[in-house]
């Protein structure tokens, strides 16, 4: 869902979450969001099927 | 002002001699606190009279022929987010200030079965994820080598009371660093062990995948004995590995002539360490070359790969556990703890999950490095303890923790000190190894221990 406009996806993240930020330390927010946004481009590589995360999921043979 | 404690091989030698008693030793360490602490905030509740009679059964089943083991009565601390049946749980925070626990963790059971005398409930940040000079209900630790410098954290007051000298053994978790950190800035042991090793059940979470629990100690042969306790599969952990247990104490001693050290120079100069750090890695370098192992450089994952894998999961796993709360009592966080969750809002399902793919990319990757060394050494934290005005808390760091790369990949990793610096103050090493691989690691670090001297070294508290 990448949203072009920084502060648009700002606010519909925290309205989707259901949070408030007090309007004091909005910016401070914000600014962590842009670097959140930085750093999750490098979450792009490519990667191949062996990464998939089922380790959760191994079952286990009754005994 | 009494003396700070001896280390936990050094109290088991004596109390095995006969020379020292558990109970001189608890009332030694509630002396030590009752001096200290009121400075330093290391403890958020201390349990004496628990704590005495602990260490008064300990003497009457020792003197019954009854030692249950090396750690019998010794006492130990706990940071507040284990539980212990009877006594709160805060998390250090205004949510928790009413959470009594009714069963003890998996860890406090073992250490309590071990005959360890709990001297008390240790300040952390709050949730395991604020910062040192958040507004809570209790004061935050301070860092003995200097109250004006960073102790660390989260585990802050575990790094501060084991420093101190108030408790020979103090448990922490660490979801990116949070034992190591403290353990660096603090001048001491702390041992991340392997993703599974070490129960967590009844610790609290704050990132289901990349949370451990460990020790925290003077020495590598502490934390040894320690992990010989701790150590264990819990089938109600669902992270809990079922691998058998070595002895980790058998070969400690045995050198490591022909071990092969990697050095991760260039992931140290990408964490942006700094000079005098270098200086007293090389110098550790020189120092296992003299003890028989070969050195030889080694390349890591990049940072900007791990910390995108740890950083991403811990913000997704965080806010899970905590969305409710942020929802509905926001107040009641401290700002930084709130923040730093709230970020968690941010990360998306296909990011974490994309977090969780290239994090297995990323730990094969130091697998590989780790067929061709015993183990990898780089820098505990980028220098010395920082000043407390200097620390970053805004609600995502400018710069992540060195440490926090071995979360997500799930390896081993001991923290330990390395040198001091041009103030004065701790430098730390990590040395990581392979996966189950502790028994190693600890035979690494204790023969460069005695041959370095630095754990010798305590904070000017008299």
């Amino acid at each position: 869902m990448p949203i072009a406009d920084p502060e648009t996806e700002f606010d519909i993240a925290l309205a989707r979450a259901g949070l408030t930020v007090p309007p004091e330390r909005r910016a401070a927010m914000f600014e962590g969001f842009l670097a959140w946004r930085v750093m999750r481009a490098t979450l792009a590589e490519p990667l191949p099927p062996t990464t998939e995360p089922a380790f959760g999921l191994r079952q286990k043979a009754p005994r | 002002m009494t003396a700070p404690l001896p280390g936990l091989a050094e109290a088991s030698r004596a109390i095995a001699a006969g020379t020292l008693s558990p109970v001189a030793l608890t009332e030694m360490a509630l002396a030590r606190i009752a001096a200290l602490d009121p400075a330093l905030h290391a403890f958020i509740e201390v349990t004496a009279e628990r704590a005495r009679a602990a260490a008064r059964q300990a003497v009457a089943e020792i003197a019954a022929g009854r030692r249950r083991g090396p750690l019998h009565g010794i006492p130990y601390a706990l940071k507040d987010i284990y539980d212990v049946a009877g006594i709160r749980t805060t998390c250090h925070s205004r949510l928790m200030l009413q959470n009594m626990a009714h069963e003890d963790a998996v860890t406090t059971a073992r250490l309590e079965a071990a005959g360890m005398v709990l001297l008390g409930k240790l300040s952390t940040h709050e949730f395991a994820r604020g910062g040192p000079t958040d507004s809570l209900p209790f004061p935050n630790a301070r860092n003995p080598w200097d109250p004006l410098r960073f102790a660390g954290g989260s585990s802050s007051g575990s790094g501060v009371a084991v420093a101190a000298g108030m408790v020979p053994l103090a448990m922490g978790s660490d979801t990116a660093g949070s034992i190591r950190l403290p353990a660096s800035y603090c001048g001491i042991v702390g041992l991340k062990a392997t993703y599974g090793r070490i129960s967590r059940r009844g610790v609290f979470p704050l990132s289901f995948t990349l949370d451990h629990a460990g020790p925290l100690a003077r020495t590598a042969e502490d934390c040894a004995m320690a992990l010989q306790v701790l150590a264990g599969h819990d089938p109600e952990d669902p992270g809990s590995a079922d691998e058998p247990v070595p002895d980790y104490l058998a070969g400690i001693g045995a050198g490591i002539a022909g071990a092969v050290i990697g050095r991760a120079r260039a992931y140290d100069i990408e964490s942006g360490v700094d000079a005098e750090t270098m200086a007293a890695l090389d110098a550790a370098c020189d120092a296992l070359r003299g003890l028989g192992a070969t050195v030889m450089e080694v390349g890591l994952p990049s940072r900007a790969r791990t910390d995108a894998c740890t950083q991403t999961i811990l913000l997704a796993e965080g806010f899970a556990i905590h969305q409710q709360w942020l929802r509905d009592r926001p107040e009641a966080y401290g700002r930084v703890t709130r923040e730093r969750l709230m970020m968690g809002a941010f990360v998306s399902g296909s990011e974490y999950v994309q977090a969780q793919r290239l994090r297995r990319v990323v730990a094969a990757e130091v697998d590989s490095v780790l067929a061709r060394c015993d183990a990898i050494l780089c820098a505990g934290s980028t220098s010395a303890a920082p000043l407390l005005e200097e620390v970053d808390e805004g609600p995502f760091r400018r710069s992540h923790p060195v440490t926090a790369a071995f979360n997500s990949t799930g390896h081993p990793v001991l923290a330990m000190p390395c040198g001091f610096g041009a103030g004065g103050l701790p430098l730390s090493l990590q040395l990581v190894g392979r996966s189950f691989g502790e028994a190693d690691l600890l035979r690494i670090a204790h023969a460069y221990e005695r041959a370095a001297g630095w754990w010798e070294r305590r904070p000017p508290l008299g």
